[in-house]
């Protein structure tokens, strides 16, 4: 009988089992090794200060990095990299080693660093989680935790700004992209029929950014255009992952009540979609009273009538001569 | 160099550093090693260059610097030695807090030197499982990846450390070792003069 395992990681929404990739590529792993986790989101909880996530409890030892974590895994007989040859696995290594290096700064520019992304999906999404008062500094945290990462990676010097290295990581993040959907090809994983370490990493690095609701993101659109690396997130939610509701986590362990916890996280739907209307309805009230501002100050269009309401402002401003 | 990076190429009036703008520059000439390989190869070529560059050279970074004894006795003052008092002490720990931030910042702060040299380790042992019993990585025509390899591998073979240890791991995969070996006597040895030893065409550390 195998140790039980825990494993803390963050919760799920848009579709994933975790929106944090480095949770969702050990939960992945877990799941193509066979390895019976029980998954414990930090969320709401006071462990995400005390606890780098994601981190695997199992008879006392404490393991992080994702890594280390499928090291971890494999010697304890849960390995998804059995059937590997030895040149497979030099080039799970190398594909690991790209990924980390070309795909994964501007994957956190996406989520964490672009304005428009992180004001809309990120810091929402991290903030709803946080149990107060860690909700106003946790997320920002991590942004900066993000950019310096950037910051001392990629650009020339510490003291650059992030604008100049944007275009970089951008158009390297890209290539990347290609490349694995050049090796990837037709196959269902990358090697072979069955999945293993590397499918792991992939899908846990691209699941976020193809099923996030990305208000500005270049690199989601490319994505999109690479069908086969859509199709393989796609099968392996669908062979691996139980996602019948939306932010559902996988039932991993017999002993954790399904209904409560379901419930609850249905709900937790709810409120995310309910903030998400929220938010477009607040941005849309923004932007016509900035069209109203901008109406009033400008000399050519102004009012000849009395000042109108906000709500009439769309037929003041086709009615008024080019 | 305060100002831009080694190595780099002087072409009429530009100037091209750094490995990869210096291949997508001769590419533009008309000269490229790659042009052979397909996509999935070429893809490989990239993910197994991507992999030399996260450990192999993060590890001779962490060696160097990071390393208190390597720091102090060999990196520290022959990083400084171009440079009057008190220049050189501000340069050499200007540079090794730049270094040690950076890997912080990626993780391998808390690496211990017995952990890093096991990275190298790993890694050599996939790029030894890549070459095989081939002459270079690619078909029987070296690439990018052929001079990156033998780049690093040949440094680290070179250099004298306060240990040996990292060259020994090197070492001990001998088809990587007589890759080194066949690299410099192909293309290397033609430009020897008598009496010049091959530490004199290491490339810089810095």
């Amino acid at each position: 009988m195998a140790a039980p395992m825990d494993l803390s990681c963050w919760g799920g929404d848009w579709g994933l089992p975790s929106v944090h990739p480095e949770s969702l590529i050990v939960l992945a792993y877990a799941k193509f090794s066979g390895a019976k986790l029980t998954a414990q989101p930090v969320d709401r909880t006071w462990r995400m200060l005390t606890e780098t996530v994601p981190t695997l409890h199992c008879q006392g030892s404490t393991v992080t990095e994702p890594a280390q974590i499928l090291n971890f895994l494999r010697k304890q007989r849960y390995n998804a990299d059995y059937e590997l040859s030895a040149r497979q696995g030099a080039d799970t290594m190398a594909y690991m080693a790209l990924l980390e290096e070309k795909l994964r700064p501007a994957l956190l520019h996406a989520f964490w660093v672009d304005a428009e992304n992180y004001a809309n999906v990120t810091k929402p999404w991290f903030s709803s989680r946080c149990p107060f008062p860690l909700n106003f500094f946790v997320p920002g945290r991590q942004a900066s935790t993000a950019l310096s990462l950037i910051l001392l990676t990629k650009g020339e010097s510490p003291l650059n700004s992030i604008a100049e290295v944007e275009a970089k990581i951008y158009k390297e993040a890209k290539e990347c992209l290609n490349l694995l959907s050049y090796r990837l090809g037709s196959s269902l994983f990358f090697f072979g029929n069955t999945a293993a370490s590397l499918d792991a990493f992939v899908f846990g690095y691209i699941a976020p950014l193809l099923k996030a609701n990305l208000p500005s993101s270049q690199l989601q659109q490319h994505l999109k255009q690479l069908t086969n690396l859509c199709h393989f997130c796609d099968t392996i939610l669908k062979t691996y992952f139980d996602v019948n509701a939306p932010g559902c986590l996988p039932v991993f362990s017999p002993s954790s009540p399904p209904s409560p916890g379901s419930l609850s996280i249905r709900q937790d739907a709810v409120d995310a979609n309910l903030q998400k209307l929220t938010q477009l309805v607040n941005k849309e009230s923004n932007l016509i009273e900035k069209m109203d501002d901008n109406l009033r100050s400008s000399p050519q269009h102004r009012p000849r009538g009395p000042p109108s309401k906000p709500s009439s402002l769309p037929s003041e401003k086709n009615s008024t001569p080019a | 160099m305060s100002v831009g990076k080694v190595p780099f190429i002087h072409v009429g009036n530009q100037v091209v550093s750094e490995l990869g703008p210096i291949v997508q520059f001769t590419k533009a000439k008309g000269h490229s090693l790659s042009d052979g390989l397909d996509d999935v190869q070429r893809a490989e070529m990239k993910a197994y260059m991507e992999l030399v560059n996260n450990m192999l050279l993060t590890a001779e970074l962490y060696i160097q610097w990071c390393d208190e004894a390597t720091a102090a006795q060999i990196t520290r003052p022959r990083y400084s030695s171009p440079y009057p008092w008190p220049l050189n002490h501000i340069l050499a720990y200007q540079k090794q807090w730049e270094v040690r931030r950076k890997m912080s910042a990626i993780g391998w702060a808390g690496k211990s030197l017995e952990q890093v040299y096991e990275d190298v380790s790993q890694c050599c042992q996939a790029l030894s499982q890549r070459l095989g019993t081939q002459q270079y990585f690619f078909n029987k025509q070296p690439t990018e990846l052929d001079a990156l390899v033998f780049g690093h591998l040949f440094t680290i073979l070179t250099t004298q450390l306060t240990s040996d240890e990292l060259s020994d791991k090197i070492k001990s995969y001998s088809n990587l070792l007589s890759f080194c070996r066949r690299i410099e006597h192909n293309y290397f040895q033609e430009h020897e003069r008598p009496g010049l030893d091959p530490l004199s065409i290491r490339p810089s550390l810095m």
